[in-house]
């Protein structure tokens, strides 16, 4: 039987569809532009590379100065490295790279291997025991932590003579 | 018989009056999507966050680069930052736009503080430049804003 009353309730249906479909059109256009907006930059990866790189060759920070006041980059000098090691916070936090009136974004714990000697010294250690718990192989987000781990052959002025070492860095950001 | 809706459109008055109101409600449906989507993309294409955000982050970045480095280093940075106006200030890069509604991002860089660090913007004649000059010389890093119009190739 065909009466006006089914013919609404299809036509209802018939809308009803039609919304559904509207909606999911609309949804996939704002995804597809939405995947073609970037929103989020990470650089995470360059920042902790670059901070190595600066611990190496930076003036003012572990390298070593001559008396003439000329910086080594690559020369660690053995005495300033002890230095940074014996205190925390050190010159390393307020000096030679300072986040001012902001939370450091970088920690770092630095290993020096001089002969048989190991000496441990932290950048930002504050940071580093908070964030390093964190820091999980393959863990991704907003509040997750990146780490960088990283060597270089080095030669350490002791004050007397160059010897060969290692630098071993485990940077947090 | 069961006439086609078409016919009855047409043959029956008050068949007409509900498909009639149906089709009005499918064309304003239409009509707010369009809209809608116009709007939102219009919407993100006005958006200077991720300009300001990304400018932010390369510039501090730049400046983490230029304090890693041994020796002198002078750089010229082009990028696109038309209508974009910035700040280096107590270890921030500070990136804000024309329209004083959007929030400014910033971004910290590391400072040396046996350095000095200066930044000179440039002229009140020319309120949004896109050209930065970095330059490190000794136990001083400089930021100088310039403008840069098509006259000056040589940048």
């Amino acid at each position: 039987m065909n009466t006006k009353t089914s013919e609404i309730s299809g036509e209802v249906l018939l809308t009803l569809t039609r919304v559904v479909f509207l909606t999911i059109v609309l949804f996939s256009v704002v995804l597809l532009v939405k995947s073609f907006y970037t929103e989020k930059i990470d650089i995470k990866g360059t920042e902790t590379s670059l901070f190595f790189q600066r611990l190496v060759f930076s003036p003012n920070g572990i390298i070593w100065q001559d008396a003439s006041e000329r910086w080594h980059p690559g020369v660690v000098d053995l005495r300033r490295f002890e230095q940074a090691a014996a205190a925390n916070p050190n010159f390393l936090d307020s000096q030679w790279a300072s986040y001012t009136g902001e939370t450091p974004i970088i920690a770092a714990k630095l290993v020096l291997t001089a002969g048989n000697r190991e000496i441990v010294a932290y950048y930002n250690r504050e940071s580093f025991n908070r964030w390093e718990p964190r820091a999980l192989l393959g863990v991704e987000g907003p509040a997750s932590v990146y780490k960088l781990e990283k060597e270089a052959y080095v030669l350490i002025n002791n004050g007397e003579k160059l010897e060969q070492g290692k630098l071993s860095a485990t940077i947090l950001s | 018989m069961r006439l086609k809706r078409g016919l009855r459109l047409f043959g029956n008055k008050k068949g007409m009056d509900h498909e009639l109101f149906f089709t009005i409600f499918d064309y304003i449906l239409a009509t707010v999507v369009i809209i809608s989507l116009l709007a939102f993309v219009s919407d993100i294409a006005k958006k200077t966050i991720f300009e300001k955000n990304y400018l932010s982050r390369d510039t501090a970045l730049l400046l983490n680069t230029l304090s890693s480095a041994p020796g002198e280093v002078s750089y010229t940075y082009i990028e696109n930052m038309n209508m974009l106006n910035f700040q280096f200030l107590d270890g921030r890069a500070t990136v804000s736009s024309q329209n004083q509604k959007e929030a400014p991002a910033w971004y910290p860089y590391a400072q040396n503080k046996h350095w000095g660090y200066s930044f000179t913007p440039s002229s009140a004649f020319d309120p949004w430049p896109n050209t930065l000059v970095f330059s490190k010389e000794k136990a001083h890093i400089g930021i100088k804003q310039t403008y840069h119009d098509h006259e000056h190739k040589d940048i």
